[in-house]
């Protein structure tokens, strides 16, 4: 759900459902590497309903596309450390086997 | 546009490494270099709360003389860890049939004999009932009881043994030595239970880790050289031992940071007088030392690998929801 103006698209405020701190920090950690952001910030209006509010603001761009150019960021993030903690795991793995062998 | 953020992607990409520490079947300790706070917290929250897992949640009781109340032993009951892999099988909601695909039935039939010793329910008594529920529905129609298909409380159109996942293994608590409750002589605990998926954010018994949890690599900093018998003092100060001496020549003795990962940041090294000006403690901060305990249902570190898959999950549902 967007709360914003439909003259001035740069600022908005995303509701989101069934969100908490979980997804919420994580975008606005992209949220503020993105230059184009000015302000950008989350709030959780009561703990007992599981809804965050996103505030965007931007240098002209709209809202919308910002965050959803963030949430990608994140989900390319995500696949690199999933890639990297799979090798790292693999690597692992091969390494012991190769000082069993060579203790045998 | 897609400049300035490929840019950033790219040095993220550069600066993040993952050195695995040790691997053991239940428990992974792994560093997280080059990533920000609020991104390893997220992995840690979902770890603890977003994976899923199987565990009991409805006990059908024909039979309970034992000590133990209905509702503390199907509590009990809950909290066994299972040994099968959530990723076969569907969430089921509160209007579901109960089926093969959602549902997983096992049976606990202990007997303690009169006149006997006092016996001892353990979790390897859950026996595992491939073909679903063995309790028959109660039914008004007295014509229907001759037919032979009688109606049970699950609906099972297959064996679930049939599976080749389960074939040769069958589905059974992870650790089979769980005391779930004590009988004494003439008392009889007869149920089935039934196991779904779910997540811990509903309740605890859902959570697939003992616990996860990371801490920031501690950095130890010698502002000043500190030598000689400070050198010595110093090292025996520390109760892990993060300090060393190394010899600089002609007998002279310097201290030096050699273990800060195994510092606990207890503080011992900056109590006295004058000691702050020496050391100063503080945390990388970018540097996680991430520690994941499995309960048994999957392995560690594809929990791990489960729980960026769920961020990434919950990115994707944002993305489409706003466009």
């Amino acid at each position: 759900m967007e709360h914003g103006s439909y003259q001035d698209q740069s600022k908005a405020t995303f509701s989101l459902t069934d969100e908490d701190h979980t997804l919420a920090n994580s975008l606005r950690f992209t949220l503020n590497q993105d230059p184009r952001v000015t302000f950008c910030g989350y709030s959780i209006p009561h703990p007992s309903d599981a809804r965050v509010n996103i505030r965007v603001q931007t240098t002209g761009d709209a809202a919308r596309e910002v965050l959803k150019d963030s949430c990608q960021d994140l989900m390319l993030m995500c696949q690199h450390v999933r890639s990297t903690f799979d090798q790292a795991v693999l690597d692992f793995k091969n390494q012991k086997n190769l000082e069993a062998v060579n203790i045998k | 546009m897609g400049v300035d953020n490929s840019l950033r992607l790219d040095d993220f990409r550069k600066n993040l490494r993952v050195e695995v520490v040790r691997l053991t079947e239940d428990d992974i300790e792994f560093d997280l270099i080059g990533i920000d706070a609020s991104l390893a917290n997220a992995f840690r929250r979902i770890l603890i709360a977003e994976l899923p897992t199987i565990a009991i949640e409805k006990v059908l009781i024909a039979n309970n003389t034992s000590v133990i109340q209905d509702e503390v032993l199907a509590h009990r009951l809950g909290l066994i860890p299972l040994q099968v892999d959530p990723r076969l099988f569907e969430y089921i909601s509160e209007n579901d049939i109960p089926n093969e695909k959602n549902t997983i039935v096992f049976k606990l039939h202990a007997r303690c004999e009169k006149g006997g010793p006092r016996s001892t329910v353990k979790s390897d008594e859950l026996k595992w009932l491939p073909n679903g529920s063995e309790f028959l529905l109660a039914t008004e129609n007295s014509a229907s009881n001759t037919a032979s298909k009688q109606k049970t409380y699950t609906s099972f159109s297959s064996s679930q043994d049939s599976l080749p996942e389960f074939s040769n293994n069958p589905i059974a608590p992870k650790y089979p030595d769980i005391i779930i409750a004590k009988l004494g002589p003439g008392q009889e605990i007869e149920l089935e239970a039934h196991a779904v998926k779910g997540m811990g954010k509903t309740h605890a018994k859902w959570s697939p880790v003992a616990t996860a949890w990371y801490r920031m690599l501690p950095e130890v900093v010698l502002l000043q050289e500190v030598k000689g018998v400070k050198a010595e003092e110093l090292v025996n100060k520390c109760p892990v031992k993060v300090f060393d001496i190394e010899d600089i020549g002609k007998g002279g003795k310097r201290a030096n940071v050699a273990r800060p990962r195994s510092c606990t940041l207890c503080r011992e090294c900056i109590r006295g007088d004058g000691w702050e000006k020496f050391v100063a403690l503080r945390r990388v901060k970018d540097h996680f030392i991430f520690t994941v305990e499995s309960t048994g249902a999957l392995p560690p570190e594809v929990l791990f690998t489960e729980a960026v898959k769920i961020l990434e999950d919950k990115c994707e549902r944002v993305i489409t929801e706003l466009s």
